[in-house]
């Protein structure tokens, strides 16, 4: 049997592979994206995370609730994910499905593989590596599920390796509107999570280092200032809303619902074993590393790292900036050290697992560095590709996502659907708000599946002044954990008269729910009648 | 030119006479060629310098006896003494001058030094056959015909089957006759250049005996020992004065030796104590004068080769009379003034010298051949010439031939013995019981715990060769149920074999073999072995067939069988030796050209693997791929691209289905169905088997019918096969395969992780072949890192990694033959390689239960004591236990502990891994 493939075609298929080739990455990454979005809503783990129902009442509650406005964005969790949302979050479809955040993970999930692609174009990768890097991205359950919902990883994922590779063509071309591109998605990964400030201050590094390298000291202090002009609007902007809102600039690293202020009571309870000890928390780092990558593809990331750090191929400006996509790692281990992050990882620290998802925040990064590696070693491609395949085609046949582990039975799931479900039937049709902390109970706001103007908490102004002082004036159902000061709906009730007028209907492991006795609802107020609640 | 002498001899002096003042002659006049300069490296020598020569002594003085070990002390010094001096100086040549036996050439310098250096040996004596043998072979057919043998004689010297190897390097050899040059030639050493044997003349009168004096003064001089037969010297004396009435004369009679006394006697009674003088020994400084006051020299030795009395004599002047050998023939040829006698017949040599005395006019013209000879032909300082050419001259290729072919001999020699050796190790290795155990005693603890069948493994496998053997059937009676349990299943109402089970079918031969000699569980065991040396002969095909290095082969198979965890599998009943011949089988077909036969094997060898493990079916995985792609052929013209597969490439996917519908039958008769397997709901596992027979099943209830456990069955939840695998295990079995003091390669086979490094010298030549290696390696380690249980459950080392530890050997044997002149590398690989051979013979001899680190804590809880879970486990059970192997239970224990026992069979194996590098480093096996 013969096969005569004259080389006329052959040429005409390589120039329509090479044209289109950009659409196929993006169309296929839609593909995937739409269809893994499908999958986890409809087998109802799309929304295990208890973080992402409660950004996606930050997003509901900047445009409905007892108290709308900017000011509903927070303090703590940065604002860019949530002010995305805003275009979708109004209907209560994309709200309670999750699609109002999940649409720009999806978003960036797509434009993370597309940016893989170029960036490893730019390094001068065939189209057979640069489809692996794209595909070593794509094939990976934890970062196809954190697409699928409403969580800040992928959108973090996206505006970081945009603004590496910005940087890595500035490293190249030396052309500053390749340094005001980087600065601009470096800017908003600022806004998405703290892990873009410290890519910024790595970036600086980089840069400083870089103007010296190539041109001379003087000239380090005008480039850095520059770029940090766009670059850093972003922290100044929080900075800035920090003080705005809640009258202090680090509200969000010492206020009481910081990352900080959590962490602080897990060390007081000897459950942050990684602070201070520098060695536990790279150990710990790379577990949740090599968890959510299978393991194989980070060890080949590694080869493939240092095979591009020994490659004279490539230039040394652009190998230095190649060293952006490591911030992560960096990153999260100094946070972990300086107790600023915690991680659980079963049988490490911890019996359970615990924000085990950082470690898809090195997904691009291990995506560039196999790309390159397959690209480069040509002998060794098939071995490549062949042992990816094998290892990645045992991850999907056990469905392994560690990530979604973390949501559905580690630290990061709440099953609050008994408290929930309480809500939903007994308030959905009857008059009155229900009180409630949202710093506490933001998943129950969210799964009961009620509008947010039914509740009463700590960002509705007035509403929330009143209610924990004369409960029994303003709250139908009271749901809190009771002795728990640490619930500042109990902090605030239990010390006032009007909550002996409660009496508990239901007790569950996250809360319990206590509805105001029938002899006191006729001075119930039910109505949102406050005025000038701002 | 730059020349570095090493060996000169044991000994460089000018006072006794011997090769060592022959040495010292010879170094002396090549130092009076100013544009010479180099080293003399000597065992003992009073000098530190002979002219533009250092000498270098090995001794503060010479022994009083040259024994063996100063021998073997004087060879090794020689040779990195050599070497220093040659990495600091560059020699243009190397010259091995003493000793000048044949048998004492062997220089390990010369065997490891550049084929750029010219490699010179010589002079070197003819050797010649001991009294005893002389006369028969002599009287058949002279020396040439006995030469080999004469060779091979003097084999009973020390190295001499290394000096041979020592001369066959050598650029030139140098005999100092043409009998010696036939000699070498007849054992295949052609590089020979003749350089007659050359003394310095100095001292020696060169008088012209132009007149025969009325009184005649005879001398000879020599050891006086049997084989010179002075005593026929002294015989032919006295008939001169019987026969001949000739009494003119004195004999005087230089040397001393064991004869010496029987010799007085002799003159005595013979009457010619007058006329006899015994002057004993003298120094060589003084022995001219004894030979400038003679008239006559006589030598009636039977054998020597080119004695140097005859050179002192030549350089006298002095007419002689000579008994026949080979010498005295070859200088006739070339001028010699002397008359010939017969060996050994003293009244020819009366009448030769009274010939001689009859003729005054033969006397002085004998007397000028032998100092013109000696002018002429034997001069020292002109063969020194010759010798400066030699010395410059490489290696001719005529050698190259004969080499070769010496080579091949050799090899197959080594092979030969290395297998059997291999072959002898693994049985004495294999554990076993004399016996054929009926199924209650399979029970026993004797046969389970503390003997061959210590895990489920070997039981489960077992009991399916037996039950088969025994009744033709594939399910178990409740007592051999009990013997396989926990392992075991329950289908269709019958207890059936958890594992896959073509292993069990392959041993069968073994089983009824042992059976007929009342051992069939030794007889299962060693088909294993079987398979096992199998995959060491693999190996060393592979390594040949890619790198060309047979003792490369050699040692990589060695290695592989006994310094890994392979070993404890070799001689117990695991599938891993007859996966791992799989395997190594489709890397062999792979090497060859592509045919349809091959293709087909290789997918039968791919059906038959799943059906012996089932992993195996990921595991041979790259072989088949590589098959399928080597079946397509590429052709790029100017303008088209063609792809070409022979259709009938295609049909031999049909090699996959006898081994499947082999498997179906098993399956269907086994658990119901050709479709059900391990995995399958149809199957439920068993934990035990009560008294009564029944079925324990984890969880469930004994009293439940049988009925309605397979109602139960029908219900539950298949379980895929890919959920074995996770990759969520990886990072554990990494640890656990590779690092982990329970199993991990680095503490249980270091040895075989230099093959990583030797896979860069395969890649350089075979690429794909390299490849596909690699991918069989990476596959398997991913594999099993996936599996839940990486550690195999109570094993010895890595079981799992046994067909990577294969072809890290391949890879391995390419290192050793690239770098075999690296003495620091082979340093490493020896220590590694002793290490690992130390502690995988101790798993192979003592128990593969060894427990996994993550259950020590709680087994020391039942057990009350500190329990090991490394090989010092094995360790410990040699010391303070016994031995598994079948040999030692059977016979050993009587005459050897169990550490003795191990440390025999490990000394045994280190020293076979030593002698082997070695052998390596000196072949001349040409790089990759």
């Amino acid at each position: 049997m013969n096969i005569n493939i004259p080389l006329a075609w052959l040429d005409k298929i390589t120039k329509f592979i090479l044209r289109f080739e950009m659409l196929f990455v993006t169309l296929m990454l839609s593909g995937i994206s739409i269809y893994y979005f499908m999958h986890y809503l409809n087998n109802g783990l799309g929304l295990s995370y208890n973080d992402a129902r409660s950004h996606l009442d930050i997003g509901r509650r900047v445009i409905e609730g007892l108290k709308p406005g900017a000011a509903q964005l927070g303090s703590v969790w940065l604002p860019l994910n949530h002010i995305l949302m805003l275009p979708l979050i109004w209907n209560d479809w994309a709200w309670h499905s999750g699609f109002a955040g999940a649409f720009w993970n999806m978003l960036s999930f797509v434009g993370t593989g597309i940016i893989i692609h170029k960036y490893l174009k730019k390094l001068g990768v065939g189209v057979i590596g640069r489809l692996t890097g794209v595909a070593a991205f794509a094939a990976n359950i934890n970062v196809l599920y954190l697409q699928s919902t409403a969580m800040t990883e992928p959108l973090l994922l996206f505006t970081m390796t945009v603004g590496c590779y910005y940087l890595m063509r500035w490293h190249d071309t030396d052309e500053i509107i390749e340094l005001v591109k980087a600065a601009f998605w470096i800017m908003l990964a600022t806004l998405t999570r703290y892990d873009g400030w410290f890519l910024l201050a790595m970036a600086t590094g980089l840069i400083g280092i870089q103007v010296w390298r190539k041109h001379e000291f003087k000239r380090v202090e005008g480039v850095s200032f520059l770029f940090l002009t766009l670059a850093a609007l972003g922290v100044v902007i929080w900075i800035g809303w920090n003080q705005l809102i809640f009258g202090d600039p680090l509200y969000w690293a010492t206020g009481p619902f910081s990352a900080r202020a959590q962490q602080q009571i897990m060390a007081e309870a000897g459950s942050l074993p990684t602070k201070g000890d520098i060695f536990l928390s790279i150990k710990v780092y790379l577990y949740s590393l090599l968890y959510n990558s299978y393991t194989y593809p980070a060890i080949l990331a590694f080869i493939g790292m240092v095979y591009m750090w020994l490659d004279n191929k490539l230039s040394s400006s652009i190998r230095f900036a190649s060293t952006a996509l490591l911030s992560p790692l960096f990153f999260n281990i100094v946070a972990l050290v300086l107790g600023f992050s915690v991680i659980f990882v079963q049988g490490i620290s911890g019996d359970t697992w615990f924000n085990v998802r950082y470690g898809v925040m090195l997904a691009p990064t291990i995506a560039i560095y196999i790309g390159y590696l397959v690209g480069r070693a040509k002998t060794f491609r098939p071995l490549l590709i062949g042992s990816l395949v094998f290892v990645l085609f045992f991850a999907f046949a056990n469905s392994d996502s560690v990530a979604l582990d973390d949501a559905r039975v580690g630290s990061s799931q709440k099953n609050v659907s008994e408290v929930s479900g309480y809500l939903n039937t007994h308030a959905k049709d009857t008059p009155g708000f229900i009180l409630i902390s949202a710093a506490s109970h933001d998943a129950i706001i969210f799964s009961s599946g009620l509008p947010m103007k039914k509740f009463i908490h700590e960002g509705t102004g007035k509403y929330w002044e009143s209610a924990t002082t004369t409960p029994d004036h303003w709250a139908r159902w009271i749901v809190m954990r009771t002795y728990d000061d640490a619930d500042l709906t109990w902090h605030a009730v239990s010390r006032v008269p009007g909550f002996a007028n409660y009496h508990r209907v239901a007790a569950y492991p996250f809360a319990d729910i206590y509805e105001l006795n029938d002899e006191m609802l006729p001075g119930l107020e039910t109505d949102a009648t406050i005025k000038n609640n701002k | 030119m730059k020349i570095l002498i090493a060996p000169a001899h044991y000994s460089l002096n000018n006072t006794q006479g011997s090769e060592y003042t022959r040495a010292y002659e010879y170094i002396q006049e090549l130092a009076k060629d100013t544009s010479l300069e180099g080293d003399v490296l000597v065992g003992y020598s009073r000098e530190t310098k002979i002219g533009h020569f250092n000498v270098h002594s090995l001794w503060g003085k010479l022994p009083a006896k040259i024994s063996i070990l100063h021998k073997l002390q004087f060879a090794i010094w020689i040779f990195f003494k050599g070497h220093l001096l040659n990495n600091y100086k560059h020699y243009e040549s190397i010259w091995h001058l003493g000793p000048f036996s044949v048998g004492e050439t062997f220089n390990l310098l010369g065997l490891t030094i550049s084929k750029k250096i010219p490699f010179t040996i010589g002079p070197i004596y003819t050797p010649f056959l001991p009294s005893r043998l002389r006369k028969k072979f002599i009287s058949k057919g002279g020396h040439s015909e006995s030469s080999n043998l004469i060779l091979y004689l003097d084999a009973g010297k020390l190295f001499f089957p290394l000096s041979r190897a020592t001369l066959l390097r050598a650029s030139t050899v140098i005999p100092i006759e043409s009998v010696g040059e036939i000699m070498l030639n007849n054992i295949g050493i052609h590089n020979s250049t003749v350089l007659p044997f050359s003394i310095d003349p100095t001292t020696f009168s060169k008088k012209y005996r132009s007149q025969l004096p009325k009184f005649i003064n005879f001398l000879t001089a020599s050891y006086l020992i049997k084989r010179k037969r002075v005593d026929d010297i002294i015989k032919a004396m006295s008939l001169l004065v019987s026969t001949y009435n000739f009494s003119n004369f004195t004999l005087t009679i230089v040397g001393d030796g064991s004869e010496k006394e029987r010799l007085e006697e002799l003159s005595k009674s013979l009457k010619l104590q007058d006329k006899i003088r015994f002057v004993g020994f003298v120094n060589h400084q003084n022995v001219h004068n004894y030979f400038n006051q003679a008239d006559l020299f006589i030598s009636a030795t039977e054998a020597d080769s080119m004695p140097g009395v005859y050179f002192e004599a030549l350089s006298s002047g002095l007419p002689m009379v000579l008994s026949n050998i080979n010498s005295a023939q070859e200088l006739i040829k070339i001028g010699l003034g002397a008359k010939l006698f017969p060996v050994g017949n003293y009244k020819l040599l009366a009448e030769s010298i009274m010939n001689l005395l009859k003729s005054p006019e033969e006397y002085s013209k004998y007397s000028k051949n032998n100092l013109n000879l000696m002018q002429e032909n034997l001069n020292l300082s002109k063969n020194i010439n010759k010798l400066k050419k030699l010395l410059s001259t490489t290696t001719k290729s005529l050698n190259v031939v004969t080499e070769k072919k010496l080579n091949k001999f050799a090899s197959l020699t080594m092979i030969s013995l290395v297998a059997i050796f291999s072959i002898v190790v693994v049985i004495f290795s294999v554990r076993g019981i004399y016996g054929n155990p009926s199924d209650i005693e399979l029970n026993t603890i004797k046969w389970k715990e503390n003997g061959p069948f210590e895990l489920s493994p070997e039981r489960g496998r077992f009991a399916l060769t037996s039950t088969f053997a025994e009744s033709g059937k594939v399910y178990f009676k409740s007592d051999l149920a009990r013997f396989v349990s926990p392992d075991l299943g329950f289908a269709n109402g019958n207890y059936v074999s958890l594992f896959a089970p073509t292993l069990s079918f392959l041993v069968l031969p073994g089983y009824y073999l042992g059976k007929y000699f009342n051992a069939d569980q030794v007889g299962t065991f060693i088909n294993i072995g079987v398979f096992a040396i199998f995959n060491l002969f693999l190996i060393f095909r592979i390594v040949i067939r890619t790198t060309g290095s047979k003792i490369g082969g050699l040692i990589a198979g060695l290695i592989f069988l006994f310094a890994t965890p392979a070993y404890a599998y070799a001689v117990s009943l695991y599938q891993h030796h007859v996966s791992t011949s799989i395997l190594l089988l489709g890397v062999t077909l792979s090497l060859g050209e592509f045919s349809l036969s091959s293709l087909l094997v290789i997918f039968f060898l791919w059906a038959t693997s799943a059906t012996l493990d089932y992993p195996n079916a990921f595991l041979f995985l790259p072989i088949v791929l590589f098959g399928i792609c080597k079946s397509f052929k590429a052709s790029l013209s100017s303008k088209i691209l063609s792809i070409s597969l022979q259709a009938r490439y295609l049909a031999s996917i049909i090699g996959v289905v006898f081994p499947i519908i082999l498997f179906g039958l098993f399956n269907n008769a086994s658990y119901g169905s050709p479709l059900y397997m391990l995995g399958s709901n149809h199957i439920q596992s068993v934990n035990d088997v009560d008294p009564k027979g029944k079925p324990v099943f984890v969880n469930m209830a004994h009293e439940r019918s049988v009925e309605s456990i397979n109602a139960e069955l029908e219900s539950r939840d298949s379980k895929t096969q890919t959920s074995y695998f996770k990759t969520r295990e990886l990072i554990n079995g990494l640890y656990i395969l590779i690092r982990s003091p329970d199993r991990g390669i680095v503490y249980f086979t270091p040895v075989i992780l230099l093959g990583i490094f030797g896979a860069s010298i395969i890649f350089k030549k075979w690429v794909k072949i390299a490849l596909l290696i690699t991918s069989i390696i990476v596959i398997n380690i991913l594999l099993y890192s996936m599996w839940g249980d990486p550690w195999g459950g109570w094993a010895f080392g890595g079981r799992y990694l046994i067909p990577t530890y294969a072809m890290l050997a391949i890879f391995l044997g390419a290192l050793l033959s690239h770098f075999r002149r690296n003495i620091l590398g082979l340093l490493v690989f020896l220590i590694l390689g002793s290490y690992s051979i130390y502690v995988n013979t101790a798993g192979a001899l003592s128990t593969s239960a060894n427990p996994p680190q993550v259950q020590v804590l709680e087994l020391e809880k039942v057990s009350g004591r500190q329990e090991k879970y490394s090989f010092d486990r094995n360790l410990d059970f040699l010391k303070y236990n016994t031995s598994k192997s079948f040999v030692y239970q059977t016979w050993a224990k009587n005459y050897l502990s169990s550490w003795q026992y191990f440390q025999l069979i490990a000394g045994s194996l280190i020293t076979v891994l030593c002698i082997l590098t070695i052998t390596l480093y000196l072949s001349k096996e040409e790089n990759l």
